[in-house]
């Protein structure tokens, strides 16, 4: 399809939804050959809507249609067939590409600019004038934690610091919609983790986000929806908990036991017909060992001569644009905090909670292996809903006074 | 850290104040050696404190090009010093002037930059290609060269030479140098920064911003324009300043000084000659068309026939017959050559200088000529020159200039100019002649050498603002390997446009312009049939060829004629109307049609589109 009659077809489309970003309605893409022939059907008849405010995951395996599925929302190719609209127009407009921010796979930079010089670069695309990007531009590098080699030029940067950069010129104009393709590619568990927290962070002030990624464990942490790519067709699309959610399973957490107890619950269960049930140490992830680790040094003052960490996140993202200093950031930036941060968390307000943490896991295994109920965790910090279990059935079988509920 | 980098100049100031003004204070109180003790003292601390500075805030970019310069200067002035031991003193110059040069082009970029420093896309564009140029050396290798060879330049030419030569010398070939160098450095930048954005993807993370393909071009375009701006300034000022130089030096004789004066380093407009009755000339070639047709009616064809019926290249030959031979004085015969327009010469009151360069078709009488002049009437003399019978003696086949007082213009603004062509000393003399192009010419004073270089670099400059949208336009859509050569071909092609008009002319048979276009394809397919049916594929392989350069001829520029590089190394003034022509047609038009067909292109380019 030419670009003319793309955007002939585009303006007889229905208007999107307020709450609707981008909307591809039967997306096609063919590369053709030297000869014009069509060899490879990229994108085939995709339907996917990103709506306001959510954080999108766009995943796949290597070939799936990605990378050509966000050049198609940002304007870069033209559909072969069906309609694509970004915030309501056609995704060549340019008044569109003043709310986008993009991210490409490979970051794309000017190796003979410096990182100052790179995002002054940007920012003057967007038109901004010098009293709004400079300040902007020192927020960001400290964000990014590269304030200290912005006068480097970008050609000898590693991949990560390159990558950093690149967020960071994807910022530079708050963007009302985000696309980062693979974001994480090429960065230590410190910069992945700090990405993470902007991505959530950004998407609580309101931020639309496209992330396409092969780390599925870092789209998981994030998104709301995820579309799953294969063939150039979407084979999964919907909401990521209902995805993932196993109906055939459950499991319930419990300090840790002595052998005898776990000894007693299996037999317990298999009294009751539950053949394969099998109790394990939880693992953490290896990702918050690693953190932890790094916080350790941190706080001991160990030298380094690599990035940095990052620093909070920048005032004029937190507050659409407004430089001012929005209040309640930082309980933000802790409410968003899911590993031990080195930066921002107090050491002692952790050790509290894990205190308190470890008297209440007391409390549940003493439930366990004597009569008592166990009584419910008085929570200081909200927590994610869960179902609460049937004790009454695990009452029963180590021989409980109460009878079982039915 | 910006606090810090204050501290460092506010305690360097400090030391300096204090270490001056205590030293001062002790010399007005006659204590000269503690004086002079302090202060040098206080300037070995100074710097020191200026080379650590330079060192530690090296990434401030006011420092960084601080410490440049100092850096430069510091270099310079080693070098020069190594070659003022050594006696050479030439290449002392030589390394100032370049280093100069190097400083005004500094200077220059920091001005330019700030120009560009508005949040503006286009100006951002043009800011990056910019620092793209100079940081990725491909500018950069051209820009050396031009200052070497400029600061070199005036060294290398013949010294026992007579100065107006050396000057004319180094006039053309350091114009010549920089036109040819910036012209390929704006072809392989323009292509460059396009193609290879599109190739490392650096134009997905530009083309995503508010920014449309148009800004993107035009932006890409400005850098360009703005930094040959620059770089013709500094080549300029290091041209200007070298001839001032060359101007220093002792000249041959007093003559030669002042041929410099009045023939080189000034803004002379010419005239050339027109035969007293208008229809002469018409009435020559008539004569000798006639003449022709009885010799060879197969070519020129019957008396008969219309004389628009002669064939370009066959009415072009005759036509330089007849210039040749009104310029063609016979033994014991006179021509009387009229210059007109001279009423502006009367207006500046400048002395008019009659060029002529005589040439005998034959011996000469001891390589001289002897010819009679006479200027509106009177008698022309000359001490030095004029024999006794009151001839000119001249050598032969050499460029003569003679002054002539701006009075002498009559009252129709014009002079007429009798050459006689005599038997000095009773011995016959050969055909006396003139070349028709520049054999025999009026000029007169109009202004100055510096305006002139001006309006000569303006001149170049807008050839380079048309390459650098070729450049653009091709590297928008071709691979830079393929572009270079498009834009190769049409830059050799735009340069040699004249010489390549001329040559076709005679490379193959074609009917003239006054040929209806349909008689035109009629002939074409007769003729393409003759060739094939007698066998003459090298004549058609000729007519072939001759149609597609022509045909891209006409789609290309000609630089040919708005070249101003021999008029001002020959004292000439380049021409409002060149100006005007470079402005309007190379700077203008053809830049603006180049731009639209690249702007086509690129705007419905498919950036990321991968071919399987």
């Amino acid at each position: 399809m030419t670009l003319a009659a793309s955007q002939q077809a585009d303006a007889n489309q229905p208007p999107l939804s307020q709450d609707m970003v981008v909307k591809c309605i039967g997306l096609t893409k063919v590369f053709k050959d030297f000869w014009l022939r069509n060899r490879v059907k990229a994108v085939n008849d995709i339907e996917l809507d990103i709506r306001k405010g959510e954080v999108f995951g766009l995943l796949g395996p290597n070939g799936s249609g990605k990378s050509t599925t966000i050049k198609l929302i940002l304007g870069l190719l033209h559909p072969s067939a069906g309609r694509i609209a970004v915030f309501g127009r056609h995704p060549r407009d340019v008044k569109n590409k003043q709310r986008i921010g993009y991210l490409p796979e490979e970051t794309y930079l000017y190796p003979f600019l410096n990182a100052y010089e790179t995002l002054e670069y940007y920012a003057r695309l967007f038109h901004q004038k010098r009293g709004i990007r400079r300040p902007r531009i020192d927020t960001l590098l400290e964000m990014v934690g590269l304030q200290h080699v912005a006068r480097r030029p970008i050609g000898e940067y590693s991949k990560g610091m390159q990558r950093k950069i690149g967020l960071a010129q994807a910022l530079i104009n708050d963007p009302d919609l985000l696309i980062l393709d693979e974001p994480t590619s090429g960065m230590d568990p410190i910069a992945t983790a700090d990405v993470k927290r902007v991505i959530v962070s950004l998407a609580e002030r309101g931020k639309t986000i496209l992330l396409c990624s092969h780390l599925l464990s870092d789209v998981e942490d994030v998104t709301d929806r995820v579309a799953i790519m294969y063939g150039g067709k979407v084979r999964r699309y919907g909401q990521i908990d209902e995805l993932l959610e196993q109906q055939d399973r459950t499991m319930i957490s419990t300090p840790a036991l002595d052998p005898q107890t776990e000894e007693r619950i299996i037999r317990a269960l298999e009294s009751e017909g539950v053949c394969d049930a099998a109790i394990t140490r939880p693992r953490q992830k290896l990702e918050t060992l690693f953190l932890d680790m790094v916080a350790e040094a941190q706080a001991a003052g160990a030298a380094t001569s690599g990035a940095q960490s990052g620093g909070k996140i920048a005032n004029f993202l937190a507050t659409g644009g407004d430089e001012s200093a929005g209040e309640g950031d930082e309980l933000i930036n802790q409410l968003t905090t899911k590993t031990a941060s080195p930066v921002d968390t107090h050491p002692s307000e952790v050790e509290h909670t894990q205190v308190e943490d470890r008297a209440h896991e007391d409390k549940v295994i003493d439930s366990l292996t004597s009569n008592e109920a166990a009584t419910p965790k008085q929570q200081d910090t909200p927590q994610p809903p869960e179902e609460q279990a049937d004790t009454s059935v695990i009452d029963s079988l180590i021989q409980k006074k109460d009878p079982p509920k039915t | 850290m910006l606090r810090s980098w204050k501290m460092w100049l506010i305690v360097l100031l400090a030391l300096v104040g204090l270490t001056e003004g205590v030293g001062l204070l002790l010399a007005a109180q006659d204590s000269v050696a503690l004086s002079g003790i302090i202060r040098s003292f206080g300037r070995i601390i100074a710097n020191a404190w200026v080379i650590y500075g330079l060192i530690v805030w090296r990434e401030i970019p006011w420092v960084r090009r601080f410490g440049v310069l100092l850096l430069g200067t510091a270099c310079t002035q080693l070098l020069a010093l190594v070659f003022w031991a050594m006696g050479w003193t030439d290449m002392v110059i030589a390394t100032l002037g370049a280093y100069a040069m190097a400083v005004i082009f500094y200077a220059g970029l920091w001005l330019i930059r700030i120009l560009l420093s508005p949040g503006v896309a286009v100006f951002g564009v043009a800011r990056t290609l910019i620092d793209e140029a100079i940081r990725m050396k491909i500018a950069l290798v051209f820009i050396v060269g031009v200052a070497i060879l400029i600061a070199v330049f005036p060294f290398i030419i013949d010294q026992d030479d007579f100065l107006k030569y050396r000057i004319t010398s180094f006039l053309t070939w350091s114009l010549m140098a920089t036109s040819a160098l910036l012209s390929l450095m704006t072809l392989f930048l323009a292509i460059a920064t396009i193609s290879r954005e599109q190739v490392q993807r650096q134009i997905f993370l530009t083309l995503t911003k508010p920014v449309n393909r148009a800004e993107y071009l035009i932006g890409k375009w400005l850098g360009i324009t703005l930094l040959n701006l620059l770089l013709l300034s500094v080549a300029g000022a290091g041209i200007y300043s070298f001839t001032m130089l060359l101007n220093g030096q002792p000249a041959r004789d007093n003559a030669d000084r002042m041929a410099v004066m009045s023939q080189v380093l000034a803004s002379r407009q010419w005239i050339e000659p027109t035969p007293p009755n208008p229809g002469e000339l018409q009435q020559m070639y008539d004569a000798l068309l006639e003449k022709s047709r009885e010799d060879d009616p197969e070519r020129y064809g019957y008396p008969d026939d219309p004389p628009e019926s002669v064939l370009p290249a066959d009415r072009a030959d005759l036509q330089q017959k007849v210039m040749l031979q009104w310029f063609s004085i016979p033994n014991q015969s006179a021509k009387t050559y009229r210059f007109n327009n001279l009423e502006e010469a009367r207006r500046f009151n400048q002395p008019l200088q009659l060029r002529f360069k005589p040439k005998l078709a034959g011996s000469s009488l001891n390589g001289f000529v002897y010819i009679g002049m006479r200027i509106n009437g009177r008698i022309f003399q000359k001490e030095g020159i004029t024999t006794g019978e009151g001839f000119l003696k001249l050598a032969e086949n050499n460029f003569h200039v003679i002054d002539i007082p701006p009075n002498i213009i009559d009252e129709q603004g014009g002079l007429s100019i009798d050459i006689y062509n005599p038997t000095p000393g009773g011995q016959r003399q050969p055909v006396l002649n003139f070349n028709p192009k520049d054999g025999v010419e009026i000029l007169y004073r109009v202004g100055g050498f510096e305006g002139n270089l001006v309006r000569t670099l303006v001149v170049v400059w807008m050839r380079l603002i048309f390459l650098a949208m070729l450049g653009l336009a091709a590297g928008a859509y071709l691979s830079f390997p393929v572009a270079s050569l498009v834009c190769m071909l049409v830059y050799f092609t735009a340069a040699g446009n004249a010489y390549l008009a001329e040559s076709l002319q005679y490379y193959a048979a074609f009917p003239k312009d006054s040929v209806p276009f349909f008689h035109k394809i009629l002939w074409l397919i007769d003729r393409t049939i003759q060739y094939v049916v007698q066998g003459e594929y090298y004549d058609l392989f000729k007519l072939v060829i001759k149609l597609i350069a022509s045909g891209f001829m006409l789609v290309t520029p000609s630089f040919g004629e708005l070249n101003p590089t021999p008029l001002i190394s020959d004292g000439r003034v380049v021409p409002t109307d060149m100006l005007f022509r470079a402005v309007v047609w190379s700077g203008g038009v053809w830049t603006g049609f180049v731009g639209l067909i690249g702007w086509l292109i690129f705007r419905s380019r498919e950036l990321a589109r991968v071919t399987v």
